[in-house]
């Protein structure tokens, strides 16, 4: 299942682009805060510029042209060479002395009286510049420059070291999540593709397997279900078709003798309708029956090779034997139709002619002429009934054309096993008014790619 | 054949293609059938011999032959003989 791999690629992809973006955010603070802390004055106020800012006056007396209060210093003095203090400002009375050349390489390196101080040279002595206490820390710290030369060098191939881990670890996380997830994917494929699912219950996704488990088995339970009620709703069907078969035959029977021996002329007509109407049923219980085996799977194919020119010829024969004066039948065969061969079931097919001819003739009680036209679309047969009737009501067209039917939706077993004879055969079927109804099949004329009729 | 106390011959096809049609009396027999009666499995192309000898049944047995009342034509489909015409 593609989704899976597209899951997992997305998964690794955005674990890995995470760890990297949370780096660089750290990277960027902490770079930021370096350099806006550096910018700031408030801490450390460049010692460079305040002693530079010394001058002798006329009087041989000190003074700066920054003053103390625009620094971060709270005190200051310019010592000479031997520590004594040429200047001063601010400076707390128990630092007010000369200083040794220890005390000095000790307050430049750590603190004077806890005082952090920042000491640098001008022209006119050392000046030392306190900060308040507490503002600053100062480290015993210092670096082998061989370190910092490799420290330096290796930071490009470090990072690259720590990306390719990164990447590693979530391949290995994502691999071992997605190995689960795989056996997820296949189980629901099986399922979707109507067979048993059986996976492993232990693991992260244990829990949707065993639910994928418990939907397999219930589907199928329910196919097992529906096969069986299908086999019943067959064989029930099949089996009140065999036994109605056997008193309408003797109903039949009856009529016909008593329509072909009765003296009174009522009598005759009666038994006659009696025939018809008998006939009528015998043919609707035989509907009902080849539209269950066909809905159900039931009623294989028995395809054999049918000319179609005579099989068109004794359908319509058989029709016209029992059509009365008031309807007519025309037919056009084309040459190449007439000399066309088919490979169908012989029975089905000239059921679903002789029920579009029925029909044709039951709907136009008061009479109308049907033509049957037979002819050759290239490798396909069209055949197609139409009568200049009445043509298909509004609602049987749309019940044909797939619409849901109702409660009120007219009863067209007759065209529905049509429909289901042609779809058997992989033909195609359409119903449509022209001067009256209209029904169109193609078919194959040999065993290839099914052809369809344009909607 | 008997015709109205007359003795008609009947060529060998003629009598097949009648007795084929008396077999189905009242019933269409189509073209195919009665061809396939008298010519066998390869009778295609004999659509016209059979409507020759058609011809020739109904001026045997028909009062008018072209206008038939025994021996019909149903058109597009093949023949049919009326049932009296049995007798």
């Amino acid at each position: 299942m593609k989704t899976v791999s597209r899951i997992i690629r997305r998964y690794i992809s955005a674990a890995f682009g995470i760890v990297v973006a949370v780096l660089l955010v750290n990277a960027a603070l902490l770079g930021g805060t370096v350099v806006y802390w550096g910018s700031r004055q408030n801490t450390y106020y460049p010692m460079s510029r305040y002693t530079s800012s010394f001058v002798r006056q006329a009087d041989g007396s000190f003074d700066t042209e920054i003053p103390l209060s625009d620094t971060t210093f709270c005190w200051a003095m310019l010592l000479d060479a031997d520590g004594s203090i040429l200047w001063q400002e601010n400076l707390p009375e128990s630092l007010n002395h000369s200083y040794t050349v220890p005390e000095i390489a000790s307050f430049t390196r750590w603190y004077l009286d806890d005082y952090p101080v920042m000491v640098y040279r001008n022209d006119f002595g050392l000046v030392v510049a306190g900060l308040p206490r507490g503002s600053i820390t100062r480290f015993d710290f210092y670096m082998d420059n061989h370190l910092i030369d490799a420290f330096l060098s290796g930071t490009g191939p470090l990072l690259l070291l720590d990306a390719g881990i990164i990447l590693f670890f979530c391949l290995l996380l994502g691999w071992k999540a997605a190995k689960p997830l795989r056996d997820i994917a296949q189980g629901i494929d099986r399922l979707a593709e109507g067979n048993a699912v059986c996976l492993k219950t232990a693991g992260s996704a244990g829990e949707l397997a065993e639910k994928l488990n418990q939907a397999s088995e219930r589907l199928q339970a329910q196919a097992k279900m529906i096969e069986r009620r299908d086999t019943a709703r067959t064989n029930w069907i099949a089996g009140v078709s065999h036994d109605i078969r056997t008193p309408l035959s003797l109903i039949v029977g009856y009529a016909e003798q008593l329509e072909q021996d009765g003296h009174d002329a009522v009598i005759r007509q009666k038994a006659a309708s009696i025939r018809i109407q008998s006939m009528k049923i015998k043919k609707l219980v035989e509907d009902l029956n080849l539209t269950s085996k066909l809905q159900y799977h039931a009623h294989p194919l028995r395809r054999e090779t049918v000319n179609v020119g005579p099989w068109l010829r004794q359908c319509l024969a058989a029709f016209c034997d029992g059509l009365d004066e008031n309807h007519s039948v025309e037919i056009c065969i084309s040459e190449s139709a007439d000399r066309a061969i088919l490979k169908m079931d012989r029975e089905l097919m000239t059921r679903a002619l002789d029920n579009l001819l029925v029909n044709s003739a039951r709907h136009n009680p008061d009479g109308c002429m049907i033509t049957v036209r037979a002819e050759m679309d290239g490798n396909c047969f069209k055949l197609s009934v139409q009568d200049n009737g009445a043509g298909y009501p509004a609602a049987v067209l749309e019940v044909l054309r797939g619409a849901a039917e109702t409660e009120h939706a007219p009863h067209i077993l007759g065209l529905h096993l049509v429909h289901q004879i042609v779809d058997a055969h992989h033909g195609s079927v359409r119903f449509f008014n022209h001067e009256g109804g209209v029904s169109e099949i193609m078919l194959e004329a040999a065993d290839s790619a099914p052809m369809r009729l344009p909607t | 054949m008997h015709r109205d106390e007359c003795t008609l011959p009947l060529t060998a096809t003629e009598r097949t293609i009648l007795q084929r049609l008396t077999d189905a009396r009242g019933h269409i027999v189509t073209y195919d059938a009665l061809c396939q009666a008298v010519w066998g499995s390869g009778y295609y192309g004999y659509e016209n011999s059979l409507n020759v000898h058609i011809r020739h049944l109904r001026e045997k047995i028909e009062a008018d032959p072209s206008k038939p009342v025994w021996l019909q034509t149903v058109r597009g489909i093949g023949y049919r003989l009326r049932k009296e015409a049995s007798q």
